[in-house]
């Protein structure tokens, strides 16, 4: 551990997961199924069912797209405080007087 | 009308509507468990009614004359039934990624846990903060998709129902059609054809009850719809506010724009960072009696927190 509030190799771990989780996202995005005029009949149609059916399915996506941008975001960040963490420990180091333990 | 509408009570014996019943019980509150209520009910009236291609037993029967006469009622038909196959693949399709979800929420819910859970102090609870809060949307959406799929199966367990409804009618129908045409046609010696003109006579009457057997049908699968129609909308709006910072109303923002709100929650996270980190490496150098402040500018992460400030 480090004097510092965290161990960097802990932040590069939990950026490796983050990554795994966006693939997966990713995965599942391809999985949704897609829009289909004919799934609800005229009625349906006629109704709105289908359209908002559309929309629903359209959202649920765009949420499954924007989850996994935000974990390649976060894992990113997570990256750069470790980098940070690590280059600030150097810095500490490289500060101390000589003698100090 | 009504003998065709209200004849069962069958609920938990129906197949289809067995299933749907099941659901029922899981579903919250709002316009989700009425538009499967209203499904259930409607495949419930439908219960015992299954029979083979009426129009097919017309021409079996030397009737094919009466096609014509029944091709309103296919029309119907057609339109009160979706594409119920269609219905079951995408309620499996869901259910997969609603598994998914759960799964990858559950994962990213463990991470300030586990591989995160030495790191203390501001930064540190900020960024645990956010990913539970993450993970909790994700979950959250998963329940929505969890609803949608129980929608979609109701949906198909209506359409079924509505298509078994229509079928009988016009069974019905073509039945009555045969047995009426070979008695008048037995019979139209003997009476010297009052027996046919008798039956073309009651021929309109049949299809003008048919006819309304069905449009009322079609009315109840419409109205169906329309509360299905609503719990989309319900569960849209649901979906739209679960994620950190998602807005209220996503139908009215663009992809491009929910894409642009990313770089803000994660430039939250790198804020947060850069504060533990600044505090951080003000506690540990304070210690020491040193700010060796050339070392720490080119890592300045939030602009707003210049490291100026720790002096």
């Amino acid at each position: 551990m480090t004097d510092l509030e965290c161990d960097p190799d802990q932040l590069y771990v939990a950026a490796a997961r983050l990554c795994g989780v966006a693939d997966s996202l990713g995965a599942v995005t391809v999985r949704m199924p897609a829009a289909d005029a004919a799934l609800w009949g005229p009625l349906g149609r006629a109704s709105g069912a289908e359209a908002r059916y559309a929309r629903l399915a359209m959202a649920i996506r765009q949420h499954a797209d924007e989850a996994g941008r935000f974990c390649d975001r976060a894992a990113d960040a997570l990256r750069r405080a470790a980098e940070a963490y690590r280059a600030t420990e150097l810095a500490n180091a490289a500060a101390l007087p000589a003698g100090v333990p | 009308m009504n003998d065709v509408l209200d004849r069962t009570d069958v609920l938990y014996q129906a197949p289809a509507v067995g299933q749907v019943a099941g659901l029922v019980s899981a579903i919250r509150t709002g316009a989700v468990g009425e538009a499967i209520q209203q499904c259930a009910e409607f495949g419930q009236l439908a219960y015992g009614y299954a029979c083979g291609d009426p129009v097919e037993v017309a021409c079996a029967a030397g009737l094919s004359w009466l096609v014509g006469v029944i091709q309103p009622l296919e029309d119907e038909l057609a339109k009160v039934t979706g594409n119920a196959d269609r219905l079951r693949e995408d309620a499996e399709c869901w259910r997969s990624i609603a598994t998914g979800m759960t799964e990858l929420g559950t994962d990213v819910r463990v991470l300030p846990d586990r591989e995160l859970a030495g790191w203390r102090g501001h930064a540190g609870g900020s960024a645990a903060g956010r990913l539970r809060e993450f993970a909790d949307g994700l979950v959250g959406v998963a329940g929505e998709v969890h609803d949608l799929r129980s929608v979609l199966l109701a949906s198909l367990g209506m359409f079924e129902a509505a298509r078994e409804l229509v079928l009988d009618v016009i069974a019905t129908f073509v039945e009555w059609a045969i047995l009426t045409w070979i008695v008048a046609q037995a019979t139209a010696a003997a009476s010297c054809g009052a027996s046919v003109t008798f039956a073309i006579a009651r021929l309109d009457a049949e299809v003008a009850l048919a006819t309304e057997r069905v449009s009322s049908i079609s009315i109840r699968v419409e109205s169906a719809l329309l509360r299905i129609g609503q719990a989309f909308g319900d569960l849209l709006n649901r979906v739209a506010t679960r994620l950190p910072g998602a807005a209220t109303d996503l139908v009215g923002h663009p992809a491009a724009e929910l894409a642009g709100r990313v770089p803000e929650m994660a430039a939250a996270v790198v804020g947060h960072e850069a504060a533990g980190l600044l505090d951080s490496a003000t506690a540990g150098l304070v210690a020491y009696g040193h700010l060796p402040q050339p070392a720490l500018l080119p890592w300045q992460l939030d602009p707003d927190r210049p490291l100026t400030r720790m002096r």
